[in-house]
């Protein structure tokens, strides 16, 4: 995209905006709030446009990284106070695997990325569905999953490496 | 004695930051470490495709009007130039940028968009991305059979030919990514090898580079994909040596 190349933009928002959304929708949940980060978003991608390096990756990674980043500052700073109330339910509580991993996997709409999840451990699976999908920090995800904090970083660790691995399969 | 929650060791972070489970402190902490691992960046860069697999491949339809509000407030956002940017822009290397590519294609594929090549700006990765929007019906249903298979091999002469089949569906996906550049008058001809011999495919729609794809019909799962190199327009039967074959059984 070149420097003030505002038509380029516009088919950049073509392709990807609708993703974004869908990316943003399914960490924030507020519809209002996923418009206003979408929009963030895009203009920081042509803000920065001329500083993406693609030897650090595809384009697409890039928006959705940068995407997935401004949701999850959002839905901390935004949704401080119910995520608040929502942490300490978690904390009181015996939540089941099953019943936090079933909320945030029915999210997951990719057939191949359901099955690759399965391929996980459990807390391998609920430490980064938690991470990503809630925005938790990783000593909140700790708590909430009731292991220790060197443990839920080395289970997202392990989790993101098979996850890559399994993708990436071949037959 | 040093409490070890208050300082990580940076490169424990590497899950939690991908995840984007860190404070922006932490973040930091672990972007100077990047800057100063090769290793680390590597990892990250994987990592980061794989966490965009996990994002969904899902799109929502936006609202009508947002496409006009960021519209308007991209004309009056003036662009930062290419800049000095972090540090660890330097740290990359060759090596790195070609395991990121190959992290991405895997992934890309498996989910049946077009990663982009590496080498491409910015522009024409939105090409690439709108052709795969367009073939993307065809080729989500194929990756979406529950007997996909999918096989990646070198091809001779430069590059790698990917194959993701369906023989309950009939057909063949093959993404070709930087194959050697042909002459104007030479032309990637792909073929389905049975036990009667090779029948054509299709032809790659580009001469070489960047990513190609063709999509062919008539597969029983009994057959192997292979390429040639071929005058344009293709030939009934292979004049010359597969580049690549690539079976699935």
């Amino acid at each position: 995209m070149a420097r003030g190349d505002e038509r380029a933009f516009e088919r950049l928002y073509d392709v990807v905006a609708g993703r974004v959304l869908s990316l943003v929708r399914r960490v924030l949940r507020d519809h209002a709030q996923s418009e206003e980060v979408t929009q963030e978003v895009l203009v920081e991608v042509w803000r920065t446009a001329a500083r993406y390096d693609p030897g650090r990756g595809s384009a697409l990674a890039w928006v959705l990284t940068m995407a997935h980043r401004r949701a999850v500052d959002r839905v901390r700073s935004a949704q401080a106070a119910t995520r608040r109330e929502d942490l300490a339910a978690r904390r009181d509580v015996e939540t089941p695997f099953d019943a936090v991993s079933e909320q945030v996997a029915a999210r997951i709409e990719r057939r191949q990325v359901r099955r690759c999840l399965s391929t996980l451990t459990d807390l391998q699976r609920e430490s980064i569905l938690l991470g990503y999908f809630k925005g938790y920090t990783y000593p909140e995800t700790a708590s909430v999953l009731g292991i220790p904090l060197g443990t839920v970083k080395t289970r997202m660790r392990d989790g993101l490496i098979r996850l890559r691995d399994c993708l990436g399969v071949t037959a | 004695m040093t409490d070890p929650t208050t300082r990580p060791e940076a490169h424990t972070l590497i899950g939690p930051y991908v995840l984007d489970a860190v404070s922006d402190a932490e973040r930091r902490l672990f972007e100077e470490h990047l800057a100063a691992c090769p290793t680390c960046a590597r990892e990250t860069a994987e990592l980061l495709e794989t966490t965009a697999v996990l994002a969904g491949g899902a799109e929502v339809e936006p609202p009508e009007d947002l496409r006009g509000r960021v519209l308007a407030a991209v004309a009056g956002t003036r662009q930062l130039p290419p800049g000095t940017g972090p540090a660890r822009g330097s740290s990359w290397s060759r090596r790195t940028a070609a395991l990121a590519a190959a992290a991405g294609i895997a992934v890309a594929v498996t989910l049946g968009v077009l990663a982009v090549d590496t080498n491409r700006d910015l522009a024409r990765d939105v090409q690439a991305l709108e052709q795969v929007n367009e073939r993307n019906g065809r080729v989500a249903d194929l990756l979406a059979a529950p007997d996909a298979k999918l096989v990646r091999g070198e091809v001779t002469g430069g590059g790698t030919g990917t194959v993701v089949a369906s023989p309950a569906k009939g057909e063949v996906l093959f993404l070709a990514h930087g194959l050697a550049r042909l002459p104007d008058d030479r032309a990637y001809q792909l073929w389905l090898i049975g036990a009667d011999g090779p029948r054509p495919a299709g032809l790659l729609a580009s001469t070489g580079g960047g990513e190609d794809l063709v999509l062919a019909t008539g597969f029983t799962g009994r057959e192997a994909v292979g390429l040639t190199v071929e005058p344009a327009g293709g030939s009934p039967r292979p004049t010359t040596p597969t580049v690549v074959v690539l079976a699935l059984a």
